[in-house]
Parts: structure tokens; C-alpha cells; sequence
């Protein structure tokens, strides 16, 4: 029995100093571990950046963990209930909203001034900004829907819808696999575009939702009429056909994110960026816009925060900034940075600037979730004729009103 | 446990350096065991029943509040647990059925003769060995409306096409069946096992008594593949019935409930909508009826006497 015991303690004696040597020595050096969503391109290039920041600064060292969307959020919410956790998270300003209610991040502002905040772009900022707090610096803002065109088959970009049908009708054919005009007609992040042109907003200025009214009956309409009315785009189109079609120089308009158009330059497509056309009776399709950004745990050590302003500094500086929104069609945030050459002279950063004009900031708060989950299933109930734009409209504000008391909890 | 350390007992008694083991020493062995048990287990099991009773969501992230049986009220109350109980009981019964019947048929045509037989068993066991992920989204696109290979060979035969993922029942039709084509090779596997290892001499003795090939099935066949089959059919049951990904897979998320089972649904509440105790209670819900069917089939089958 006696030897059982001792064996039990030793084995708890192993075990906590297995958890011990994990506490890092305090002699000045600071680790910084940071949890990123980023492409793999980026990573490449943070590791880059990283490398000569080290160098730079001999005693921080920075450890990168790379992690899908839903992944880092979990993750991060666990880590976070045991008190531990990365120190910087990476990631969409979806994200936001989520973790500050829960109080997993701080705001910015705790570790840098409001003087070293001018140098960004003001609605980029505004994007992180929840109860007056900035609570996420950006590094790109865009993901925005654009209108892309084959310019071997369209040469100019139509403004209006009345163009698009006129320049597109000779192309779609469906029978031999050509269309005009094609997208991802199910998926509510293309269709709040439509509802946006129509003057739509999803919340109120109170955080409701407000998805049962005129705008949204018409930009339901609308999705109904690309196919039936003007006879163009295709039942059932999803992301990954429309994408195919296109690259294939099988479709001569379709509608895609900032995170696509490179892509089409490399599969060799004289390709045209330019924001949505005015739709009937309404403006612009208006699709959402978001930032990226480093947000701060709140369980961010004190003698870290002056390791993690540094760090700001140099990965947000002008010319590293510039970097990251190169590779993939998205606007820095500094505004420096959209003075450099590099930037300038870069067609895709051309069309990410001209194209974030026609676009409005998504929303970052956690009720959101319950809007993109009430459009679905509505949406695609009246694109298969299961019910009228004026059900659909109604049946969604009752859904997002419920999903939103389900996520304050009531 | 105690019958073990009976036994180890016994066997021990004549030795006179028994000091080296006792009555303990079977215990010291399965400490390493215990101990994973109990943190990789029972904690986390622990912890989720504790979470069922609290409020924790994502305002009441940190310090959430302890609500008693609110969550249990409130799940019955809603309602749609039932419609949805429902749905997870047809595609859980589906599923299996077709899983054993169709892996059972398969493994019986594999125990015969059969020219190129190494070739077919290979062939069968492709949808298990593929990763589910890629084989459901494969699927998905299979059931396009316009370029999905399942309406155009319907609109070969002369059918009308079906709207397989814009309404809601045909995605859950359609997600069964995904489901059954990933799901059959399992119980092929385990029943091909199980074939080959009866003894043919049974099969001898009945054909000199002249019994007919259904007979042989009925007789020796299914009742010596019973001990073999049962806990895979326990095992099907319980991973059919938290099998996520495929319907998640083929709807494309969780934005229509009307194709969600018990499990995606938790999933949905917990890293959807963030309701951390609701989920919880959920999940609690959930475990209890498994572990009523576990052990009404335990029971009714037999199968563990001889453990005892």
C-alpha cells in the first residue's frame, strides 16, 4: 500500500514539474505567441517579416500558430477559460464582436496611443470599433464582392443592370454550358449586396434587425428576376461552378471577392475588376466590406505590452503593410502605405481601391450570425419557389429576432 | 475487477515471494489507464454536466450563473427538440439498416468463390478508406441541379431532376444516402470477420441433412454472426446517430433546421449561437437516450453475460 502512495506521488510531483517548465524564465526576454488566420502566402511572409524583427529586437521572440476560422475562434474561447491562450490573435473583424462581449480581448488602446492610430485609414479603424472602444488594428481592409468581367468578351464594364443584360445576353447558353452572366445566387453574403442597393441595412441604429421590409421584397425579387425575367445566371450555381466557369472563359460576367481575382490573372483570363452595377429601381449592388486586424487578449501579460507595441510599429509600418495587402488585393491600412509605388502601380490594388467605395462596412457584432443565418434558408426558399419575396421577408425578421435572443441568451 | 483479482490470487498462493505481488498489483497495473480515464474522461464528462446547469453563453462567458434545471425546462419547452428527435431517429434507423443488410449481403458474396474477388473487396472498401470529408462533398456535388451526375442520370432514364439541395427533405434524403454509401463497408468488414470465422463443417453436416441454402443463412449463418455483429451495430448506431459532418457537409451549413439531427444541432447552438449551458443540457439529453438503448440492447441481445 505504502508503495503505492509514494508511487502516487511522484507521479503527481512528475506531472506538475512537467507544467512548471513551461513557465518561461523571467530574464527579459519576452515571448510573444500569436494565433493567426491568415493564407498561406501571408504566413510565408509574416515568417519573413518576423525573422527581421527578431533580428532587430535580439530579446522577443515571436511564435506563430496558424489556425482555420472556426478553429481559432474555438480555441481561442477554450484557451481563454483556463486563463491562458495566445497574447495577439489575427483574424477577421467578425471575430470582433464575439470576443469582446465575452471579454477575451482588450481594447487596442491599452497598449498603443490614439496619436499612433491617425496614420490608418479612419473607416478601416471604424470597422473594429464597438462601444467607442477600438478594439482591433487592421492591417488590410476588403473582401468585398466586385463585379468581374471577362474583357475578351465585354469590353466595358457596364454601369447598370439595363448594360449588363445588353453586352451579356449573346453569351448565355445555358444547353452548351456558356452563360453571360453567372454567381453564387444561394449564398446571402452575394445577396446582401442586392438588399444593400436597395437601401437596405440590416440592423438599426439599435442593434434590431430590420430584414422585413421593401428593400429586402425587392433584392428578393430582383434574385428571382436574374434567371426568370432576364434569363440569365443558372439554378443551383454554387461558388466553386461559377468560379470554374469563369476561369474557363465560359462565363463572361460573374461576381466574386477580393480574395479571388488574382487567381483569374493566373489562370490566364484578361480579367476586369469593377464595383456592381446599379440594379433596377435601386444603386449599386452594395456588398459588405471587412477588415483584418491583430486584436489583444485580454490575458495579455503587462511586461508583454511594450513588446507588442513594437511590434505594431514594424509589422504595420508603411512598407510591411504594403506587403501583406499585395498579396491579395486588399487595401492597406496605413494610409503611407497607399502612397508607395508598390502600391500604386499595382492593377489588383488599383481595383480594391476604386472598388471599396461601393461597399459598406459588415457588422461585427455577435447577433450577426443569427442575420446570415436567417437569410439562408429563406433565401433559397424563394430562389426554388417555395415561397413569395413577402413571406420570405417576413419569416426571416422573425428568425433573426429569435436568433438574437438565443445568442444574448434571454 | 474482483473476480480478476481472485483469480490473480490463486494463482499466486503457492509462491512463497507473493510479498512481489498482491492483492494490489493488478491495480498498480491499471493506474496508467485509470488515470487517462479519468482526465481524458470522466473530467471533461464531469465538466459538461456541471455546464448544463449553468447559464454560460457569450455574455455570461467568464462567470456564468448556476440556473439548476432552466436549461432542461426551457429544451422541452421549445419543442422543436422533438421534430428533431424525430428526424435523428429515421436517419439513425435508415442509415443502419441499410449499413448491415447491405454490408451483410456484400460480406456473404465475398465469403464465396468469385473471380476476382481480392479486386471487388478492395473496390468496396474505397468509400471507408477515403476521407469523409472529400467523399461528402463529392457527393454535394453530385447533387447539383444542373451539372450533378445523380440529375443527369435521372433525366437519362427519363425522370424529372430533383431539387436535391435547395429543399430541405431531398438534402436530408440526399444526406442519407451519402451516408449509407460511407457507412456499408464497416459492417462488410466486420461481417466478412465473422464468416470466415464459422466453421465450415457446420455447413458440411447441414448439406448431408439436406438443408436449403436459406435454411444454412438462417440457421448457422445469422445466429454465429450475432456475438460478431452486435457490438458493431451498437457501435453503428452510436456513431450514425452523432455523425456530423456529413449533414453539415451536404447542406452546407446549419442555416435550415429542417435537415439538422440532435448533433448538429448542438453543434449549432454551441458554436453558433454560443449557448455553451443550453448546449450542454442538450448533450446531457442526448447521452441518456444512447445509454437507454445501449442497454436495452445489451440486455435483450446478451452480449455481455459472458464478460461477466
Amino acid at each position: 500500500m505504502k508503495k503505492i502512495i509514494s508511487l502516487l506521488l511522484v507521479l503527481i510531483l512528475a506531472f506538475s514539474l512537467v507544467a512548471c517548465s513551461t513557465d518561461e524564465a523571467n530574464d527579459g526576454n519576452v515571448e510573444l505567441v500569436i494565433w493567426e488566420q491568415m493564407p498561406n502566402d501571408a504566413d510565408l511572409l509574416f515568417d519573413e517579416i518576423a525573422e527581421e524583427f527578431m533580428a532587430a529586437n535580439p530579446n522577443i521572440t515571436i511564435s506563430r500558430t496558424h489556425y482555420e476560422t472556426e478553429q481559432l475562434r474555438t480555441n481561442f474561447q477554450s484557451a481563454a477559460l483556463a486563463g491562458e491562450g495566445p497574447d495577439l490573435v489575427y483574424g477577421p473583424s467578425d471575430n470582433v464582436g464575439i470576443f469582446m462581449v465575452s471579454e477575451l480581448i482588450q481594447p487596442i488602446t491599452n497598449v498603443v496611443s490614439l496619436d499612433y492610430l491617425e496614420q490608418f485609414a479612419p473607416n478601416a479603424l471604424e470597422d473594429g470599433k464597438v462601444d467607442g472602444q477600438y478594439w482591433e488594428l487592421p492591417d488590410v481592409i476588403g473582401n468585398q464582392i466586385a463585379m468581374l468581367y471577362n474583357k475578351d468578351m465585354v469590353a466595358e464594364a457596364p454601369k447598370t443592370w439595363e448594360e449588363l443584360v445588353e453586352v451579356t445576353a449573346e453569351f448565355q447558353d445555358p444547353a452548351n454550358g456558356k452563360y453571360g452572366f453567372l454567381y453564387n445566387e444561394k449564398e446571402p453574403f452575394w445577396f446582401v449586396a442586392w438588399f444593400g442597393a436597395y437601401g437596405g441595412k440590416v440592423f438599426d441604429d439599435e442593434r434590431n434587425p430590420q430584414l422585413d421590409n421593401e428593400a429586402m421584397v425587392k433584392a428578393l425579387q430582383f434574385t428571382k428576376d436574374i434567371r426568370s425575367k432576364y434569363n440569365l445566371g443558372e439554378f443551383d450555381m454554387n461558388y466553386d461552378m461559377a468560379d470554374a466557369m469563369f476561369k474557363e472563359g465560359n462565363a463572361a460576367i460573374i461576381l466574386n471577392g477580393a480574395w479571388s481575382w488574382s487567381s483569374y490573372k493566373e489562370a490566364g483570363i484578361n480579367v476586369g475588376i469593377a464595383p456592381l452595377p446599379t440594379v433596377p429601381g435601386g444603386s449599386n449592388g452594395l456588398p459588405f466590406s471587412s477588415t483584418k486586424g491583430y486584436m489583444i487578449s485580454s490575458f495579455l501579460k503587462d511586461e508583454k505590452k511594450e513588446a507588442v507595441a513594437k511590434f505594431f510599429e514594424f509589422f504595420l509600418n508603411a512598407e510591411n503593410d504594403a506587403k501583406f495587402a499585395l498579396l491579395k488585393a486588399e487595401a492597406p491600412t496605413n494610409l503611407e502605405a497607399r502612397e508607395l509605388e508598390s502600391i500604386k502601380n499595382d492593377e489588383l490594388q488599383k481595383a480594391a481601391v476604386e472598388t471599396i467605395n461601393f461597399t459598406t462596412p459588415m457588422p461585427i457584432i455577435a447577433e450577426m450570425r443569427a442575420i446570415w443565418d436567417s437569410i439562408r434558408p429563406e433565401l433559397e426558399a424563394v430562389i426554388s419557389g417555395d415561397t413569395t419575396p413577402e413571406a420570405a421577408a417576413k419569416a426571416m425578421q422573425e428568425r433573426a429576432i429569435d436568433g438574437i435572443k438565443i445568442i444574448k441568451g434571454e | 475487477m474482483a473476480t480478476l483479482v481472485k483469480k490473480l490470487k490463486t494463482i499466486n498462493k503457492p509462491k512463497p515471494e507473493s510479498q512481489l505481488v498482491n492483492k494490489w498489483t493488478p491495480a498498480f497495473y491499471m493506474l496508467p489507464a485509470m488515470f487517462v480515464m479519468l482526465s481524458m474522461v470522466l473530467y471533461p464528462f464531469g465538466f459538461g454536466v456541471w455546464l448544463s446547469f449553468t447559464n454560460m453563453s457569450l455574455t455570461k462567458f467568464f462567470n456564468p450563473d448556476f440556473i439548476w434545471f432552466r436549461n432542461y425546462l426551457r429544451l422541452f419547452q421549445d419543442g422543436v427538440i422533438f421534430s428533431t428527435f424525430l428526424r435523428t431517429i429515421i436517419w439513425t434507423f435508415t442509415n443502419v439498416f441499410f449499413h448491415v443488410t447491405i454490408g451483410l449481403f456484400l460480406a456473404l458474396l465475398l465469403n464465396r468463390k468469385l473471380p476476382g474477388k481480392s479486386i471487388l473487396r478492395v473496390l468496396l472498401i474505397i468509400p471507408w478508406a477515403v476521407p469523409q470529408y472529400i467523399s461528402a462533398l463529392t457527393w454535394r456535388s453530385m447533387f447539383n441541379y444542373v451539372y450533378g451526375a445523380i440529375n443527369i442520370a435521372l433525366k437519362m432514364v427519363g425522370l424529372n431532376p430533383i431539387n436535391w439541395l435547395s429543399d430541405p427533405t431531398m438534402t436530408f434524403i440526399g444526406a442519407i444516402l451519402a451516408n449509407i454509401w460511407l457507412g456499408f463497408p464497416f459492417m462488410m468488414m466486420i461481417a466478412l470477420g465473422g464468416l470466415q470465422s464459422i466453421d465450415k463443417s457446420l455447413y458440411e453436416a447441414a448439406d448431408i441433412d439436406g438443408a436449403t441454402s436459406l435454411q444454412k443463412l438462417k440457421n448457422i449463418t445469422l445466429p454465429l454472426l450475432k456475438p460478431v455483429m452486435t457490438p458493431a451495430i451498437i457501435l453503428g448506431t452510436v456513431w450514425t446517430f452523432n455523425q456530423i459532418n456529413v449533414i453539415i457537409l451536404i447542406a452546407g451549413g446549419f442555416g435550415n433546421e429542417k435537415t439538422q439531427i440532435l448533433v448538429t444541432e448542438v453543434y449549432r447552438l454551441a458554436f453558433n449561437f454560443y449557448r455553451y449551458g443550453y448546449a450542454a443540457a442538450y448533450s446531457v439529453v442526448i447521452f441518456l437516450m444512447l445509454l437507454v438503448f445501449s442497454l436495452i440492447y445489451i440486455r435483450n441481445t446478451g452480449i455481455m453475460k459472458e464478460l461477466d
